[in-house]
């Protein structure tokens, strides 16, 4: 066995290597260094604001010993350090509940304690009005001192004054002004606005803080006290848990003794799926990476292959042959974790401020979590041995008298890979069809990729050979990079594969997608015309007249913020009437309960109301011209496309199908058209029939043919909202969300940088390769461009190579996702009528742009950047 | 005298079938301690091929090559590796040191691999390197020194600790006619020191410098004569 001493030799000649090499050493530290990079800004900042009660115990209790917490009806508590964290109860319905007294008899003395009240109110401004949760507690007691983080003003001293948060300062509500505040009682009371923060780690979007006298809230389900008077022990805790009660202690934070982190069956712990997927991410990451850098490592093995044959014949055993590659990979690991990680730190403690700001939030001190850091150190130089193996394994099989001949000696590849490879992709392919017949098999068509990763590698040196071997007959640039590509497979092999395995990767996902995608245009439909709003008011009680005088104003303040006629009223049958129409369809028939004010009485179907197709407005429109009712359904239903007759009841209270006491209004024309669920109309009965049904008509619903900003809706709402909280504002987002058009463009836009780079890596290292080559093609009268036209075929092959090898493979985890993502058979419940088992859609113009369009534009970028002029060859090392 | 270096009906056969290529037939030969044998005949005649058996950096298709009486056939490639950092020295004709070691981290290399310790391995460096008359060149980089210093050099890197087979391959070829000598001179004064040698050369004057002269025609070696001696040549050359 050889020593580690004897290994110094290799260690040398790999450290003086580097430098010699420093543009190709500081490519593969690039390549490795950058993910490590980002896991470890990622790390720090995460870390340092991801704030704990052990790190800030003041955002939990402010000044206190300990924050406690009364859930009602709890029994038989138990709890790690942070009850948040972990903690399991049992719950019992009547248990008395838990009162101050309790707390101190459990306590065995006499201890401050200040309530923390959590409810919420109406807030109203002088432009409107909204929702605000709120946070009632006696601010002017030195145990909330820290509790709540004042940026503007201070915190409440008196009753009548409270602090607001920026979800509140953004409706222009300034220090001083006054406010009324409508409790769920509906009680009013002004207040006085005296300052601008919000209780840390909030994530209330509008809140309010105040003394419990200026907001009074009614006792929930749940109590929190901040209790004083000296340190509560763990022995404090287990006494306080013992009557139901869970507790946060300073003191245990700050010395756990024997205190548990967590406790058993608390859950909390890592899914195993999570887990699995995690690990799968991070493995692909590392293939990635190592297929990227290994090309560098290929070359740099084959420019030392002179010195690594001298060694040989000066008595280098075949292990010492590769330490020469392995040590520069040790090396060069050590450099890209060290900087990675450094810069990581760095970068991550510099952008703690910004990323606090963004988020709102102060960030604690800074946490490097070493242990976190260290395994993304050790993912580097893990990336740079596994990059170096194979190039290390081949220049320790070289034979040396053939280098040193000046003949390749490069070993041949064994004959046994690529059956191991297809052994792999039919194992893959195995899993993933048996992960898509089984419900919530995602994940196993997930692991399954692994395989057909891995196969899929393997099988890259047996395709090159067939490729270059069946050159003969392409134009003379493409025949010389396909055989270059097979005669240095060592650098090509992962080259391709890091292109494959991120257009692999790509198009499963991209498949998952738009057959997700495909799913949600089918089952999920827009409810509105995204070009619209509907006010409507709700009847929620109180007497005609008051309605009337609300509904005036609200139709005021509509035309005040829109503009004067712009809004259409429309008609509804009033709220509590309930209707139920019956469809027949091929095999039974379906009945849709509707309610009053989701039935508009209209000769046509309302602008704002959205339809899947022209033909379907003008078909319903047809139907209310002769007198009868357009119903809406959200599947694809048997009788979509047909007019149908529906039979109208109206249904006695409660719920359900027909009941005793349902008076049948008759039978009229019905259209039923596919629309969302939660539309603003159920259903749209012409006038005509309204009359002959004498149904009661009324105008509480305004359509606003206007696309609203989102700035201006919310000023509409709070309009509305000061005059009524019964009245609702429509708008549908729906159509708004991150489209699969931009998921499958920012999928592409990614894979083709991923792409671009593996491709221009192998492109650059095979130029720099061939340079005695293309010397030769020049010497024998080869044109200027001949250069560009090799550069760009280098591309070519390995890109379109690797992406069409990708592409096919990765249409198989695709495929067999989109079952467990999309299939209607395993909802538990009937497959709607008119839906397929499962959706599947392949996107096809995604794989066009990278089978065919990306390797055409990256060889276009290698012709444009390459120089003509050929240098003459020097000796290679 | 024994051999130190044996051929017995040694065959080199490359390739397989029709395209297979006989490189070496049936050779035998001896070389002993104190011997310096020149190796003469055509391109391809199967020189290079003895050369490289006879370092353990390929392996016989028949027949046996012992090396202080070791098989070398019997050798695993690490086992090989030991013979060569132990007991063979090599010199090219394309120099071939390491560019990114000094001269005497080139010498020290066989040492070094072979787990000695680092001073020790400079020290028997140096020595070798005084041996050839280089000491002060030894933390130059073979970029730094000329070809014919680089090949004393790699004779240093031949010989260096108790190595005593050395295989010289066409060592003078790529250095001018005075510097070719000079690197004879040494290699013959090695010999004579106690190392068995073998050179490959197709210079007679080169050749001169041996004890024995093998010729090889088609793999097989045809003649073997008792060189004439260098002096004598030389001073024909002088007349």
């Amino acid at each position: 066995m050889t020593s580690w001493r004897s290994l110094r030799p290799s260690a040398r000649v790999a450290r003086r290597e580097l430098r010699r090499g420093w543009r190709r050493s500081l490519l593969a530290v690039l390549l490795i260094a950058l993910p490590v990079f980002v896991v470890a800004t990622a790390s720090v900042l995460l870390r340092t604001l991801e704030v704990t009660p052990a790190e800030a115990p003041e955002r939990w209790m402010g000044a206190a010993d300990a924050v406690i917490r009364a859930e009602s009806g709890a029994f038989q508590v138990e709890q790690g350090i942070d009850p948040d964290q972990s903690a399991s109860w049992s719950s019992k319905p009547g248990l008395k509940p838990v009162e101050p007294a309790d707390l101190r008899r459990a306590l065995g003395r006499d201890v401050p304690l200040v309530e923390l009240s959590r409810g919420g109110v109406d807030v109203e401004f002088t432009d409107g009005a909204t929702y605000a949760d709120v946070l009632a507690l006696d601010t002017r007691d030195r145990l909330t001192a820290g509790l709540v983080r004042v940026e503007r003003g201070r915190l409440p001293r008196a009753a009548g004054e409270v602090l607001i948060n920026a979800g509140l300062a953004d409706r222009g509500i300034g220090l001083g002004d006054p406010l009324t505040v409508r409790s769920a009682s509906g009680e009013r009371s002004m207040v006085r606005v005296v300052g601008v923060g919000s209780p840390h780690g909030s994530q209330a979007s509008r809140m309010m803080v105040g003394l419990p006298q200026t907001l009074p809230i009614p006792s929930g389900s749940s109590r929190s006290w901040l209790v004083g008077g000296g340190d509560v022990t763990w022995d404090d805790v287990r006494a306080l848990n013992k009557i139901g009660v869970f507790a946060l202690s300073r003191a245990v934070l700050a010395d756990p003794g024997d205190a548990p982190d967590s406790i058993p069956g608390s859950g909390g712990g890592d899914n195993p799926v999570m887990v699995a997927v995690v690990g799968m991410i991070v493995a692909m990451v590392l293939l990635e990476v190592v297929l990227l850098a290994g090309p560098a490592f290929a070359v740099a093995a084959r420019r030392q292959e002179r010195t690594t044959a001298l060694m040989m014949v000066c008595g280098a055993t075949p292990r010492q042959a590769r330490w020469v590659v392995l040590a520069m990979a040790g090396l060069l690991g050590v450099i890209a974790a060290g900087l990675g990680v450094g810069l990581g730190v760095a970068v991550g403690w510099a952008s703690v401020d910004f990323a606090a700001r963004t988020a709102s939030e102060s960030a604690g001190p800074l946490d490097l979590r070493w242990l976190e850091l260290g395994g993304v150190a050790l993912f580097a130089l893990l990336s740079a041995f596994l990059a170096a193996a194979v190039p290390a394994w081949a220049a320790s099989r070289r034979d040396p008298v053939a280098v040193l001949g000046g003949r390749r000696g490069e070993p041949q590849p064994r004959s046994g890979r690529p059956i191991i490879g297809l052994a792999l992709l039919g194992f893959g392919a195995v899993g993933a069809i048996g992960g898509a017949q089984e419900p919530g098999g995602d994940a196993t068509v997930g692991i399954s990729a692994v395989p057909l990763a891995i196969g899929m590698l393997l099988v890259v040196p047996a395709l090159l050979g067939v490729i270059g071997r069946a050159a003969g007959w392409l134009p003379f640039p493409l025949r010389f990079a396909a055989r270059d590509a097979l005669r240095n497979r060592a650098r090509t092999v992962p080259a391709v594969g890091a292109v494959a395995i991120t257009v692999m990767g790509i198009v499963a996902l991209g498949v998952g997608n738009a057959s997700d995608a495909a799913q949600e245009r089918a089952t999920s439909l827009p409810v509105m015309d995204p070009d619209a709003a509907v006010v409507s008011l709700y009847d929620m009680g109180g007497g005609a007249a008051n309605r009337d005088d609300t509904w005036r104003r609200i139709q005021e303040a509509v035309d005040a913020e829109i503009g004067a006629g712009v809004a259409r009223e429309v008609t509804t049958v009033p709220s509590k009437r309930r209707l139920r129409f019956d469809v027949p369809v091929r095999r039974n028939e379906s009945s849709m309960l509707v309610y009053g004010n989701e039935v508009v009485v209209a000769d046509r179907v309302p602008g704002s109301v959205w339809l899947a197709k022209v033909a379907d407005r003008e078909a319903a429109d047809r139907v209310l011209a002769s007198g009868g009712v357009v119903l809406f359904s959200a599947s694809r239903s048997e009788h979509t496309e047909a007019v149908a007759r529906a039979r109208g009841t109206v249904q006695p209270a409660g719920e359900g199908q027909a009941k005793p006491g349902a008076v049948t209004l008759g039978a009229a024309p019905a259209y039923v058209a596919r629309a969302g669920l939660d539309a603003p109309a159920a259903a749209i009965v012409s006038p005509a029939l309204a009359a002959r049904w004498s149904l009661p008509t009324e105008v509480r619903a305004l359509e606003i043919p206007v696309a609203l900003s989102g700035e201006r809706e919310q000023r509409l709402t709070d309009r509305l909202y000061l005059i009524s909280n019964d009245v609702s504002v429509m708008v549908d987002y729906s159509q708004d969300p991150i489209t699969p058009g931009m998921v499958q463009l920012i999928l592409g836009a990614g894979g083709g940088v991923l792409m671009l780079a593996g491709t221009l890596i192998a492109t650059l290292l095979a130029l720099s390769e061939a340079r005695p080559d293309l010397a030769t093609l020049e010497s024998v009268g080869a044109s200027p461009g001949v250069r560009r036209s090799v550069a760009a075929s280098y591309a070519l092959v390995v890109g379109g190579v690797g992406a069409l090898l990708g592409a096919l493979i990765g249409l198989i985890p695709g495929v067999a996702i989109s079952f467990p993502l999309t299939s209607t058979t395993w909802l538990g419940e009937e497959r709607p009528p008119g839906l397929p088992d499962h959706f599947l859609e392949i996107p096809w113009l995604l794989i066009g742009a990278l089978v065919v369009a990306l390797p055409l534009i990256t060889a276009a970028l290698v012709w444009a950047t390459t120089r003509n002029r050929v240098s003459l060859a020097t000796r290679l090392d | 005298m024994s051999g130190y270096l044996t051929f017995e009906r040694v065959t080199r056969v490359h390739g397989q079938g029709a395209a297979s290529v006989t490189a070496l037939r049936a050779a035998s030969l001896s070389v002993a301690r104190g011997e310096l044998v020149a190796v003469m005949g055509p391109s391809g005649s199967g020189k290079s091929t003895l050369l490289t058996l006879a370092g353990g950096l390929d392996r016989p298709t028949e027949g046996t090559v012992r090396v202080d009486g070791v098989d070398l056939r019997s050798l695993t490639r690490s086992g090989l590796a030991e013979v060569r950092r132990t007991k063979v020295g090599y010199v090219f004709q394309g120099f071939n040191l390491i560019p990114s070691l000094t001269a005497a981290e080139n010498v020290a290399l066989p040492l070094e691999l072979d787990g000695l310790g680092g001073r020790e391995s400079r020290r028997l460096a140096q020595e070798a390197l005084a041996e050839v008359g280089l000491v002060d060149e030894a933390a130059r980089f073979p970029d730094d020194l000329s070809g014919g210093q680089q090949q004393r050099v790699a004779i240093a890197r031949g010989v260096v600790g108790d190595r005593r087979l050395l295989l010289a391959d066409e060592p003078t070829g790529a250095l001018d006619s005075q510097t070719g000598e000079d690197v004879m001179r040494l290699i013959r004064e090695r010999c004579d020191a106690g190392a068995a040698g073998m050179v490959v050369t197709h210079d007679a004057r080169h050749a001169a410098w041996a004890d024995r002269v093998l010729f090889i025609r088609d793999g097989m070696v045809v003649d073997e004569s008792a060189s004439e001696p260098v002096d004598v040549l030389l001073a024909g050359d002088a007349r």
